[in-house]
């Protein structure tokens, strides 16, 4: 058991990366946005390419995929959703839709469909660790994705709580129109929101990149998780998203062992259905009544 | 200092308001009175950028303000006070209020956060507590304190008084009195037509989105067909 969750840690922080990324624009833009993941794919292949191509480690292939994923988390918001921002909400849930099968395909285009594996990046050991009865395996690639997600977390978290631009996300998740108000100009701010969002998105690329083989259609299922991450952290709520995203990695890798690893995938969408039937505000979602 | 010239307003096929022309000048305390529904509301989200009029026009200090974004015009120095406080609930007070500020590039933010604190002691009590957790009365003077962060010239205040306690609306009068004595040039858009037109200098008189009649203050409120509409007499 403690076996799964240690295991499970390091997958969860990176649905954790991808939910926040998914619960951000939703927060402020209302938006489902089914392009994000199309922007994980992307930070996943930016990273495989620059690797194989110069040679490059780990880290700097982690800062390459957040510029791409960014980069095209922001085109896709300029080029598709910006000009649609006042229409009907519809208009842009089927643009994004639209979108995100586009990225896919023209992504099985360019770098064909089929799978392929990160080189070696670095000599990833195994620890083991003898706690009473059971012997605990460790993979030092684990740890250091784990590590990566929580660096990401912490500067995210400063960047929200301590600087202006990132109080004004925030208050613009609760209040866009309020926050124009203030003086914020919101076109900046949805840029900003969306820079935000890629660079989460093509980090957690990265990270089942050196954990798991890619592919152009990768995306479709991480975009789905993160919105089912989001809505069992509390839609909009980046906390929430956090400790969702670890919660599913853990429940799982558990489940796989319980129940069976074909099922591993339902697992997300089961929870997601059950929060929204017993807690729709989700786990750390807020509802203030209106005070009269 | 604000000039308002035929300006239109429309919701779709709704005319929300009708050929309105005011002008609010430095210094003064101006009131639109007027039913739910008349176009208070319209005529400040207006001169915000927030909605656009297609003819006429809106200058501030003799500058055309009427294409500008809303983030330029509160550069300007107009801020809003918006109907229902719109408060940010999940951020604390003191976010609240430095996010009022968020236009300003100047180094004296704290020391106004400070000037905040003494206008409204009980904001400074609760300072790092959640928004969402204040009363009604206590978000409506955050809602005001935040709005003078961005140290406007010309305050709009949509409905102060709305849904609070007499005692707490006398108090909100009376910080809208002080703050214009501080140099603060004040709109206010008041259901309560008795207790704006005894703080303004003038007021204007909104039906159906029509300027029906404007004038002083004292003369508004001793006007029969005022006092037969809105001040119950």
């Amino acid at each position: 058991m403690l076996q799964q969750i240690i295991n499970g840690l390091a997958l969860g922080g990176v649905y954790a990366l991808i939910a926040i990324g998914w619960t951000v624009v939703f927060g402020i833009v209302g938006l489902i946005n089914w392009t994000h993941g199309e922007v994980f794919m992307i930070g996943a292949f930016a990273g495989y390419l620059v690797i194989t191509t110069y040679h490059v480690n780990f880290f700097v292939a982690l800062v390459v995929a957040m510029f791409f994923g960014g980069l095209v988390a922001y085109l896709i918001e300029r080029l598709a959703y910006r000009p649609l921002r006042t229409g009907p909400k519809l208009a842009l849930f089927i643009t994004a839709l639209g979108a995100s099968i586009f990225i896919r395909n023209l992504a099985a285009i360019i770098w064909e469909p089929q799978s392929r594996a990160y080189p070696a990046t670095f000599e990833a050991s195994v620890m083991t660790w003898q706690l009473g009865s059971t012997v605990l395996t460790i993979n030092t690639l684990q740890i250091m994705i784990f590590a990566v997600t929580l660096v990401i977390m912490a500067f995210l978290q400063w960047f929200i709580t301590r600087t202006m631009m990132g109080k004004a996300m925030l208050a613009a998740s609760q209040d866009l129109e309020a926050v124009s108000l203030m003086g914020v100009d919101v076109n900046h701010l949805i840029t900003i929101t969306f820079w935000v969002s890629g660079m989460l998105g093509g980090a957690a690329g990265v990270l089942v990149g050196v954990l798991y083989a890619i592919d152009p259609m990768m995306g479709a299922m991480a975009g789905l998780k993160g919105w089912a991450v989001a809505v069992l952290g509390g839609v909009g709520s980046i906390s929430g998203a956090m400790v969702a995203g670890l919660l599913l990695g853990v429940i799982e890798n558990i489940s796989t062992t319980f129940i069976s690893s074909g099922y591993r995938d339902a697992i997300a969408f089961v929870i997601m259905i059950a929060t929204l039937v017993i807690k729709p505000t989700g786990l750390m979602g807020f509802k203030f009544e209106d005070k009269v | 200092m604000l000039e308002i010239n035929e300006i239109n307003v429309y919701y779709g096929h709704i005319h929300a308001i009708v050929n309105a022309t005011l002008h609010v000048d430095q210094g003064e305390i101006v009131t639109i009175i007027g039913a739910n529904g008349a176009g208070k509301t319209t005529i400040q989200k207006t001169i915000m950028g927030l909605l656009h009029s297609p003819t006429g026009g809106i200058t501030f200090e003799g500058e055309d303000i009427a294409n500008c974004p809303t983030a330029s015009i509160v550069g300007r120095g107009i801020a809003l006070v918006p109907e229902g406080r719109r408060i940010f609930p999940r951020l604390s007070v003191a976010d609240n209020l430095v996010l009022g500020a968020y236009s300003r590039k100047d180094k004296f933010v704290s020391q106004d956060m400070d000037k905040m604190y003494q206008l409204f002691p009980r904001l400074a009590e609760r300072r790092s507590q959640l928004a969402g957790t204040l009363s009604g009365g206590e978000q409506q003077m955050l809602a005001m304190g935040r709005g003078l962060m961005s140290r406007p010239k010309l305050l709009l205040l949509d409905e102060p008084s709305m849904g609070l306690a007499p005692v707490l609306v006398s108090q909100i009068f009376h910080t809208i009195t002080d703050i214009n004595r501080e140099g603060v040039t004040i709109l206010l858009v008041e259901q309560n037509a008795r207790r704006a037109l005894a703080i303004a200098n003038r007021g204007y008189v909104l039906e159906a989105g029509k300027v029906v009649l404007e004038g002083l203050a004292n003369e508004l409120a001793t006007n029969d067909d005022v006092q037969k509409a809105y001040l119950g007499e």
